[in-house]
């Protein structure tokens, strides 16, 4: 790594960048080194939050997404559970019941149990809560829509009509 | 603009301000009557609040109040609070509608006589046959400038649909187009052409695409004649000790109850609402509720039998790129009992951006297989059947006295089950619309269970008799003649196409019904 990026990684540390926030600076075109920015949690602990970030990445695996995608979901749980003491709770005993599994703390946990460790848990409501609020807060973030091709607002470019709506060049001519 | 008293009892109380209830009063307000729309929703501004982004749009348009489900129907299990994906603004359903337009067939309004006895099935023909309805589908045409009518060139057909009609065409099919879209292919009627924006579902920002937001609702305020308050919830009908309706009690923009006298009372709050209002309006005489001496108000629920089909191919498609809805395959709507199920389907392109695509791909699915399927997001084409379901008495609207909503009324509970054959009809569906991805090469194809309900229809059907349905052949209810259903709960039976078409065309012809019996002074 070179000079500007470890000084720029020290102000971004310094300045409290939050998932969210590295997020939004990628954006800009800034290259992030990884863990730059920390989760900013309010209701949950740090390790909490870790664990419930690759429990994230397990239910939605994209390897070609940073972890911070993953981190800012958490982040978004979290500030929902600072108003909503039951998901707090269901949250917590989550948590504790993925690490209890096979009695190692979920991160130290190969990805197939992982993966394990995960299935035990569908169907419970920590599972529904944290599932039913990453599928939307994953995808609904526009910083990933291009990686997977997807472009996203259309209307302040004009709309398709020039911009290759009917580009298809693959199809068998009839 | 106009404004009417509380006290004046010579207006006609349009609740709803959707397809239905949306053109009802322009037609009427056209005319020289007097009309008040009452809607739920806030008034939107199509250049300042539509933004593309899907669940920004579905938060700030979707009709969200809470609702109950019961039933087999999937839609139970994964949205059990979300039975229907309809909308609560101005403008109603129409704005996020995709324009499809298409005239019902001859033989769809006569369904038990051509269909026969279905058992567990509540089929009836409808009291009017398509004779009488040509003369309105050409007006509603006019009206929502549908394309391959009225010399209005189709509009061109995008990637999604070109992947579409290739497959359709190698498979044999021969009616396959960029269908009848009420959507501007052109300029018209003072509106800008469609510019392929691919967020015809979230509102159009073109305002090329007819919603009565910027069509109906302005046109009917420039009479003088119309006054719309948005943000007003209707609870209840009142009426008068001789039984005929005399008012609407809402709730207000400042949360106040408000008392709006009125001559005659039409309901277009869509299938779910119009009968919850008509039974939360129960009284000493109308112990079950308004209109309900058939007992029929809330019954025979219908949904559509939908479905998806998504094809994924090696190469880029792209099929997020201009209108959602961009072409159909109408081969499969024909009657053809040796399929194994009567009625029919429609087959029209769909796709979704990533986000909703996330949530209805597969919903609660999770995982490596799944993400596999997203990772491919950018080579899928789309498409979604629309077939006629089954009338069933028991797949119903009722009221849910265990759950209030933020007024302190019962709320809606949606029951469905699937009758076997819609079962029947999906399955066939999903096997065609994958071969005609495979036919040019897809590499997987993913059937799509259905969406929450978007056609929710047949909940005061219309029927020739008054012990069979709720309405007459206007829209009239049997049992109070100054109360009138218009919107798509007057549906007699569900046929297979987009049912706003027909939604309109009987608002038109039940403003012509309204204007000629005041005249008469029968109403
Ligand atoms: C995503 C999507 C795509 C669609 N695509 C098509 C298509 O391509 N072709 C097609 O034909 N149809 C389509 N539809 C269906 C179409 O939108 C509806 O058929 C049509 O809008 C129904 O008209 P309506 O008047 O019955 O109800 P709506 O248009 O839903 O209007 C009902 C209005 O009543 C209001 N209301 C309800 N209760 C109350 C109350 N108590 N007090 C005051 N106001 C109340 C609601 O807020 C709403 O604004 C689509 C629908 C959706 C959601
Ligand atoms: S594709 Fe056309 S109709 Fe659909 S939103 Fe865009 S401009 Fe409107």
């Amino acid at each position: 790594m070179n000079k500007t990026n470890m000084s720029r990684r020290g102000f971004l540390k310094a300045s409290g960048l939050t998932a969210a926030g590295a997020v939004a600076l990628s954006l800009t075109g800034m290259s992030i080194a990884p863990n730059a920015w920390a989760m900013t949690l309010a209701s949950i602990r740090n390790s909490e939050g870790q664990t419930l970030s690759r429990l994230c990445r397990v239910l939605y695996p994209h390897a070609h997404l940073d972890d911070m995608y993953y981190d800012a979901c958490v982040e978004g749980l979290d500030t929902k559970a600072v108003k909503d003491k039951n998901l707090l709770n269901l949250l917590k005993k989550g948590v504790a019941q993925l690490d209890s599994t096979f009695n190692v703390p979920f991160l130290k946990l190969s990805a197939e149990q992982q993966l394990e460790a995960v299935k035990k848990l569908e169907g419970s409501p920590f599972f529904n809560s944290v599932r039913g609020h990453v599928v939307v807060a994953l995808y609904n973030n526009e910083k990933i829509w291009m990686s997977f091709g997807y472009q996203g607002p259309s209307f302040p470019h004009g709309g398709y009509l020039e911009r290759g709506f009917n580009d298809i060049n693959w199809l068998p001519k009839n | 603009m106009k404004k009417f008293d509380l006290n004046d009892n010579s207006v006609v109380v349009v609740i709803g301000s959707g397809a239905g209830g949306g053109t009802l009063s322009n037609e009427l307000a056209q005319k020289g009557i007097y009309v008040v729309c009452l809607e739920a929703g806030k008034h939107l501004d199509y250049g300042k609040d539509f933004v593309n982004k899907e669940w920004e749009m579905f938060s700030k348009e979707a009709w969200l109040d809470t609702r109950t489900t019961s039933g087999s129907w999937r839609v139970a299990k994964d949205f059990p609070n979300l039975p229907a994906w309809i909308c609560k603004t101005v403008g109603g359903s129409t704005l996020h509608w995709a324009g499809a337009s298409l005239r019902f067939q001859e033989h769809e309004l006569k369904a038990r006589t051509n269909y026969g006895h279905v058992k567990g099935a509540n089929l009836l023909d409808w009291p009017i046959d398509l004779k009488e309805l040509e003369p309105y589908y050409a007006k509603a045409e006019d009206k929502m400038d549908v394309t391959r009518t009225n010399g209005i060139p189709g509009l061109p057909g995008n990637n999604n649909y070109r992947v579409m009609e290739a497959g359709a065409k190698e498979l044999g099919y021969k009616e396959v187009h960029t269908g009848r879209m009420a959507i501007n292919s052109q300029p018209r009627d003072g509106r800008a052409s469609c510019r392929q924006l691919g967020f015809c579902f979230q509102g159009c920002r073109m305002g090329a695409k007819w919603s009565t937001l910027y069509t109906e609702i302005p046109k009917a305020q420039g009479t003088g004649h119309f006054e719309l308050r948005a943000e007003a919830h209707v609870l209840k009908i009142t009426h008068d000790k001789t039984g005929k309706v005399d008012g609407v009690l809402y709730v207000d923009a400042q949360g106040q109850q408000q008392h709006q006298k009125a001559r005659i009372v039409c309901v277009a709050g869509n299938s779910i609402e119009s009968p919850r209002i008509l039974l939360n309006s129960e009284s000493a005489i109308y112990k079950e509720g308004l209109a309900n001496s058939s007992g029929q108000v809330g019954c025979n629920y219908m949904r559509h039998v939908t479905g998806s089909v998504y094809g994924i191919f090696e190469k880029p498609v792209n099929m997020h790129r201009g209108t959602t809805m961009a072409g159909i395959i109408q081969d499969e709507a024909k009657h053809k009992p040796e399929r194994g199920f009567v009625g029919s389907y429609e087959m029209e392109t769909l796709s979704l951006g990533l986000p909703f695509l996330a949530a209805f791909l597969n919903p609660g699915d999770w995982g490596k297989e799944f993400t596999g399927e997203l990772d491919e997001y950018q080579n899928m084409a789309g498409m979604w059947i629309v077939g006629e379901d089954m009338p069933q008495e028991s797949n119903s609207i009722t009221l849910n006295s265990d759950v209030k909503d933020q007024f302190g009324l019962p709320v809606a509970n949606v029951h469905y089950d699937d009758h076997p054959n819609d079962v029947a009809m999906r399955e066939h569906a999903f096997k065609q619309g994958s071969a005609v991805y495979e036919s040019i090469g897809a590499i997987k194809t993913i059937k799509v269970p259905p969406y929450p309900s978007t056609h929710n229809l047949g909940t005061n059907r219309m029927s020739a008799k008054a012990n069979d349905g709720v309405v007459n052949k206007w829209g009239q209810t049997h049992d109070i003649n100054n109360l009138f259903i218009s919107d798509g709960s007057q549906f007699t039976t569900g046929a297979a196409e987009n049912p706003t078409l027909t939604i309109v065309a009987l608002a038109i012809r039940q403003a012509d019904y309204i204007a000629q019996e005041m005249k008469a002074n029968n109403i």
